[in-house]
């Protein structure tokens, strides 16, 4: 009962209020911050990854990382844009390592998409175009133009610089428009 | 659902997860039990470890100190629990009779 009317004051509470808690030990605190914050950053990473499975094992591991350093997140710090940086190099690791092969192999529409949206055509010209982008320019796709991220808290998840981040934006939009037979305005 | 952004838009909303998945969030629970679990086991069998190897060292040493104190502090160790237990017993009474 103590613990449900702890959970209900906390559910309330703000990122700051939440990371503190969590700082100092309340699993929680923390496991509210993973309610909030697991829309965003599996989708981050589905849309960098190209593989919701691969996206959804990175997304469990960097909030086990996020525990483990929730101590040295400073007061009003993004939480979103920082637990995406954490999975952003969680991806760069495995992209680095043995699971390089599987990622290269792996078929973007090879049953990932579960749910259907749009026109299958469209959604078959879109894999192929996310798949041709380079990791840094999907990355970027997937912060700004696919969620609301702003083009700091890119930069802040990333690592990039802010005019990297808005040319590669700029870069994907085209590519993704050009796709659908638009022109980027 | 013609426009470009809007299709684009569609595209991007099949990679989209719940906004609750209460699976996933029991996963990342589980997982962190787990690595907390394994956390617990390191600095513990560590800390035996050293005990075990300071005793081993320093017992020899030690054996004739503790061996005197043993037989210097028994008596007194002695009344002290007994005192204790006639306390608790007391205690125990006064509150089931509400004296």
């Amino acid at each position: 009962m103590l613990s449900t009317a702890t959970g209900g004051n906390l559910r309330a509470a703000g990122d700051d209020a939440l990371v503190a808690a969590a700082a100092r030990g309340s699993s929680d605190a923390f496991s509210i911050l993973v309610e909030r914050h697991q829309q965003a950053l599996r989708a981050f990473l589905r849309r960098s990854s190209r593989d919701w499975h691969l996206a959804d094992d990175l997304a469990q591991e960097a909030f086990i990382t996020a525990w483990s350093r929730i101590g040295r997140l400073k007061p009003g710090a993004n939480v979103r844009a920082w637990l995406c940086g954490i999975g952003y190099n969680k991806f760069l690791t495995t992209l680095r390592a043995d699971r390089r092969a599987r990622l290269r192999d792996a078929d973007y529409g090879d049953s990932q998409h579960l749910t259907p949206g749009g026109k299958p055509e469209d959604r078959i010209a879109l894999d192929r175009a996310m798949s041709e982008l380079s990791v840094e320019q999907r990355a970027c796709v997937a912060l700004c133009l696919a969620a609301d991220f702003s083009h700091s808290e890119a930069a802040e998840a990333l690592s990039l610089p802010i005019g990297t981040i808005k040319t590669h934006i700029a870069r994907g939009r085209a590519r993704l428009l050009q796709v659908l037979g638009a022109k980027d305005e | 659902m013609n426009s470009p952004d809007e299709r684009l838009a569609a595209f991007f909303a099949t990679d989209l997860p719940p906004s609750r998945d209460p699976r996933f969030q029991a996963e990342v629970r589980h997982a962190l039990a787990r690595r907390r679990f394994a956390t617990d086991m390191m600095v513990l069998s560590t800390a035996c470890a050293i005990g075990a190897t300071a005793f081993w060292l320093v017992g020899p040493l030690l054996a004739p100190i503790v061996v005197d104190l043993t037989r210097a502090l028994s008596p007194g160790l002695v009344i002290v629990v007994l005192g204790a237990w006639i306390w608790t017993l007391n205690a125990g009474r006064g509150a089931v009779f509400g004296s």
